[in-house]
C-alpha cells in the first residue's frame, strides 16, 4: 500500500492525523508530512479512515 | 436524455414551507436515493443519501460548482471561488485560504472571538432576558468579519446592514445591488491604504498576498469580501442559533454540556450542525449529459444535493433524528466536501464553540420563555435554515 497526497488540495486540516497519526503529521510549519509512504497492512484501516475523513479528499491509497 | 415529463414528486424542497422537513426527507429517501422533484419551481434532481451527496461533492469533474454559481448572483456578489474551476480555483483558493488555517484559530479566541461575545452579552445581561437571535447570533459573525478585516468600528452597523441586504437577492434585487455598490465604495479607499501600509488584519493580507507570482486584483478582493457574508456570516449565525435551539429544547443534553463546557461545547455544535445544517441543500447544475452511478442526468439538469438528507442518513448515523451531544459525528456534509470544502470551516467551528462557552458561562439557568413560534425554519426560502428568534430568560 502506498499513500499519495495531492498537495494542491491539502490545506492542513489535519483530520488525517487524527485518524492515522502513525502515517500523517501536520507539524508546526503547518505542512503535512507523510511519515510512512508505504505503511504496513496493519495500518490499512486507519489509512482508509484518513482517506475518508479528509474534507479536501487529498489522500489516495495506491496498491 | 431529457428531464422526465412526470416527476417522482411535485414537492418543491426550496419554496415549500413543509411542516415536517426531516420527516419528508426521511420518506423520500426511503423511496429512492435520487429522485426528480422541484426546487425554485423547476424540475430538479434531488440526491438524498450520504453516499450520493458525498460522491457528487467530490466529483467536481462531473458536477463542477462553477456550472451553477457562474450564472447566478454574480452581479450582486461578483465572481468568487464558487464560480471557479480547476487551476484558476486552486490558485485563487491558495491566495485566500492561509488566513483561515486551523492552526491560526486558537490565536483568534482571546483577541477577537471572546471579546465580541462578551460585548454582545454586556448589552443585555442586566435585563435578565433577551432574544438571542436579534441580540446575539445575528450580530456575532458580522462583528467578527468586520474586526477580522480590520474595518473601522464606527461602520459596524452599516457593514452588517449591507451584508444582510446583499443576501436578499431574491426578494429585494435592487436593494441588494445597491448595498453591494455601497459596500465596495466604502471598502475601496481602505483597501488602497492597506496595499501601501499593510497591517496584520485580513484585508491587509488579501491586499499583499502572492501565489505563483500572482496577486489579487481589487475586484477579486471585493468578490471575496462579498462571499464572506453568505458563506461566513449568514451560515454561522444560523448554525449558532440552531445549536442554542437544540440545547434549549433538550434539557438532558444541555446538562451534559454544562457539566464540562470546555470539552462539550465543541461536540454540541458539531451535532447541531449535523442535525440542522444551515445550508440544507447545495445546488449544482449538470453541464454535460451523463450516466452517473446508474442515474441518467440530462445536460443542464438542475440538481440539489441534500445536505440535511445526507446528515440524517440512517445508513451512516444510528437514530439519525436524535440530538445526541455524545455522538461526535464524522464526515458530516454541512461544510461540503472535496475541492470547494468550506474554507472557513475551522473559523466557523471555533466561533460556534466560543460563543456557546461564553453564553453558557455568562447566562446561568438559561431557558426559553416561550416555544411559540420558536423553531428551525427556512430563512432564505429553505436553502438556508435556522431559528428566527430565541426568546430567553436567565439568572
Amino acid at each position: 500500500m502506498k499513500v499519495v497526497v495531492d498537495y494542491d488540495l491539502c490545506e492542513s486540516n489535519a483530520l488525517c492525523m487524527d485518524a492515522a497519526p502513525e502515517v500523517f503529521e501536520v507539524r508546526e510549519d503547518d505542512n503535512l508530512y507523510v511519515l510512512q509512504e508505504e505503511p504496513s497492512e496493519a495500518l490499512r484501516a486507519k489509512v482508509e479512515q484518513a482517506v475518508r475523513v479528509c474534507p479536501k479528499q487529498a489522500i489516495k491509497i495506491v496498491d | 436524455m431529457v428531464v422526465p415529463d412526470t416527476l417522482d414528486i411535485e414537492t418543491d424542497v426550496i419554496l415549500e414551507d413543509l411542516p415536517d422537513v426531516a420527516g419528508t426527507i426521511r420518506e423520500l429517501r426511503a423511496r429512492k436515493p435520487a429522485m426528480w422533484g422541484r426546487a425554485f419551481g423547476a424540475p430538479t434532481l434531488l440526491l438524498l443519501t450520504h453516499e450520493l451527496v458525498q460522491a457528487a461533492l467530490m466529483d467536481e469533474e462531473t458536477f463542477p460548482s462553477a456550472a451553477f454559481y457562474g450564472d447566478v448572483v454574480t452581479d450582486v456578489l461578483g465572481r468568487n471561488l464558487q464560480c471557479m474551476y480547476g487551476d484558476e480555483h486552486r490558485i485563487n483558493r491558495a491566495l485566500v485560504s492561509p488566513a483561515f488555517r486551523q492552526r491560526l484559530m486558537p490565536g483568534l479566541v482571546g483577541p477577537l472571538l471572546e471579546p465580541v461575545a462578551h460585548e454582545l452579552i454586556d448589552r443585555f445581561e442586566g435585563r435578565g432576558e433577551a432574544d438571542l437571535v436579534a441580540e446575539f447570533t445575528s450580530r456575532y459573525p458580522f462583528l467578527i468579519i468586520n474586526r477580522l478585516l480590520g474595518l473601522p468600528r464606527h461602520a459596524e452597523e452599516e457593514v452588517r446592514r449591507w451584508g444582510i441586504t446583499m443576501l436578499d437577492i431574491q426578494r429585494n434585487y435592487e436593494g441588494a445591488l445597491q448595498a453591494s455598490r455601497e459596500f465596495m465604495e466604502f471598502v475601496d479607499p481602505i483597501l488602497q491604504e492597506r496595499r501601501d501600509n499593510p497591517g496584520d488584519d485580513l484585508l491587509s493580507t488579501l491586499a499583499t498576498t502572492e501565489e505563483e507570482g500572482q496577486r489579487l486584483t481589487d475586484e477579486e478582493i471585493f468578490n471575496f469580501l462579498r462571499l464572506l457574508f453568505p458563506a461566513g456570516a449568514d451560515t454561522t449565525y444560523l448554525g449558532l442559533g440552531s445549536t442554542l435551539y437544540r440545547l434549549l429544547t433538550n434539557a438532558d443534553q444541555l446538562d451534559i454540556v454544562l457539566g464540562n463546557p470546555a470539552e462539550e461545547c465543541r461536540w454540541a455544535g458539531e451535532e447541531a450542525l449535523r442535525l440542522d445544517p444551515p445550508t440544507s441543500w447545495i445546488p449544482r447544475r449538470n453541464p454535460h449529459e451523463v450516466q452517473w452511478r446508474g442515474i441518467d442526468v440530462p445536460a443542464g439538469a438542475p440538481m440539489m444535493l441534500g445536505i440535511m438528507a445526507a446528515n440524517r442518513d440512517p445508513a451512516v448515523y444510528d437514530d439519525p433524528d436524535r440530538f445526541d451531544v455524545k455522538r461526535h459525528p464524522q464526515v458530516v456534509m454541512t461544510f461540503g466536501y472535496g475541492a470547494h470544502f468550506c474554507l472557513g470551516a475551522h473559523l466557523a467551528r471555533t466561533e460556534l464553540q466560543i460563543a456557546l462557552q461564553v453564553i453558557l458561562e455568562r447566562l446561568p439557568n438559561l431557558r426559553l420563555t416561550t416555544t411559540d413560534g420558536v423553531r428551525i425554519t427556512g430563512t432564505i426560502h429553505h436553502l438556508l435554515r435556522g431559528p428566527t428568534k430565541l426568546p430567553v430568560a436567565f439568572g
